[in-house]
């Protein structure tokens, strides 16, 4: 596995995600870390107060590869379920970010994927039908040419 | 700060111990003495020995610890810790300025300065004692801690070190975030709000993006696009505000007024441009603008009611009085 010792942005990654909310913006790989930043927006919540979000302690990023799971260590502007991170209104939004064990420095192509809800599914699947909304995001595509180093 | 806990005090203390050569090379229980002869208050051990620490690391003090005698003393001595020449007037100046900029500027920006700044006064503050440099002279009404301000130091390096910047940028209008990489230009303050005006890679040109709209700003390494264009201080010139409204580009407006706001825009001329078409001797007056429309400018003619009527343009007419209905 080829690991850099710098660390490296890459911004609009190609991906397959099931809606553009969360919308998936930065990746950046570090010699310790993935790090993966989403904007969440409430203006298509069923919800009148805008709802909530949350993640899955259990997210990981897969390699397409090697098949390879990365496990999320940390995260930063969301809750972990079943904790939730309430919003209060349609015009409310959220940036936040989930941070992974370290992907390779290297040209591939990755999912990231929430594998279980830890609440009530009947209401998730009602609000993914609703609003379009479903965390998985497939095919992500990193291109080491395309990378930024961080200064 | 109090003056037993400002640093700098003990500093210059412990330099003028140094430096007295009347005087036996002090160990550290000379040089707690001299802190407290300097401050009327007693440091511990441990925060003299941090202080000179410091002293080595924030201004290169040459302090050497002889073991054998356990004394301290300086290894050069060229080095002056009070080296830069400061006459009483360059002092005040200073005293002015970080007062000024704690006055008019944010927290962050002025901690700094004042930081630097009491640096290079700390070795004159006995010849120029503090008295009430923390006075409040000036008030206004910047707010503090709103959103987005943190960016203000990196925004500020990447301009004047010609860095691109990656950002996640929500518009409120849309509800959408965006990542992009911009190069910013030129920061710029309008109504106690902070801007980045820069150029955008996504849009391959000059854009303009609110401090409390970005998100994580990173510096990266690449090519830097993009110069502080006389386009750019002159589109700033020609509107009130920052966002244009429509592609009007510069347009003659022309409002009336009742006579008791024709005070407020003598006072407070709109923008550079305000000319008086005429002035009534009842004091009803016809004023004229000529600038790119803006989202503020509209604003503005709506916060004066029906105190002003626009005559042209027309389309203005509507966008400030009719459409304000819906």
């Amino acid at each position: 596995m080829k690991k850099s010792p710098k660390s490296y942005l890459f911004s609009n990654v190609p991906n397959e995600g099931r809606s553009d909310n969360p919308k998936l913006l930065r990746i950046t790989i570090t010699p310790t870390h993935t790090k993966v930043d989403f904007g969440y927006s409430t203006f298509k919540s069923i919800y009148t107060n805008g709802g909530w979000i949350q993640i899955s302690p259990e997210t990981y990023i897969l390699s397409l590869g090697n098949k390879q799971k990365f496990k999320l260590i940390n995260t930063k502007g969301i809750s972990l379920s079943p904790n939730k991170h309430y919003f209060e209104s349609l015009r409310d939004w959220q940036y936040y970010s989930l941070y992974f064990e370290a992907i390779p420095f290297e040209d591939g192509q990755y999912n990231i994927i929430e594998p279980e809800f830890m609440g009530d599914k009947e209401e998730l699947e009602a609000v993914n039908h609703v609003s379009g909304g479903n965390f998985d995001f497939y095919n992500i595509e990193i291109e080491v040419r395309k990378g930024m180093q961080i200064m | 700060m109090p003056v037993t806990k400002n640093p700098y005090l003990r500093y210059k203390a412990i330099d003028d111990r140094l430096r007295n050569r009347q005087r036996h090379l002090p160990t550290i229980l000379d040089l707690i003495d001299a802190c407290t002869r300097a401050t009327e208050h007693e440091p511990s051990l441990d925060t003299v020995v941090k202080d000179i620490k410091n002293m080595r690391k924030s201004f290169q003090a040459p302090i050497k610890y002889c073991r054998s005698k356990g004394v301290y003393e300086y290894t050069d001595d060229a080095y002056r810790f009070d080296g830069v020449g400061l006459m009483e007037q360059d002092i005040d100046s200073i005293k002015n300025a970080i007062e000024l900029i704690q006055s008019i500027g944010s927290s962050r920006v002025s901690d700094q300065f004042e930081h630097a700044m009491e640096k290079v006064l700390t070795a004159y503050r006995e010849k120029f004692p503090q008295g009430n440099f923390k006075r409040q002279i000036i008030q206004t009404d910047a707010p503090r801690d709103f959103r987005g301000f943190e960016h203000f130091e990196l925004f500020f390096r990447a301009i004047k070190d010609r860095i691109p910047v990656s950002i996640v940028h929500y518009s409120y209008s849309k509800q959408v975030f965006t990542s992009r990489v911009i190069h910013p230009i030129l920061l710029k303050e309008f109504d106690n709000r902070w801007y980045v005006v820069a150029y955008s890679e996504e849009h391959n040109q000059i854009r303009t993006f609110g401090f409390d709209r970005i998100n994580e700003p990173v510096l990266v390494y690449g090519d830097f696009i993009g110069d502080q264009s006389p386009e750019v201080t002159s589109f700033f010139k020609d509107i009130y505000g920052i966002y244009p409204f429509g592609d009007y580009g510069l347009q003659q407006i022309i409002f009336d007024t009742i006579p008791q706001e024709l005070a407020y825009f003598r006072s407070f001329p709109i923008h550079e441009s305000q000319k008086f078409v005429f002035v009534h001797n009842t004091g009803h007056a016809r004023i004229e603008l000529n600038l790119i429309p803006s989202y503020e400018l509209i604003r503005l003619l709506r916060s004066f009611g029906s105190s002003i009527r626009i005559v042209e343009p027309k389309w203005l007419r509507q966008e400030v009085t009719e459409n304000f209905k819906r």
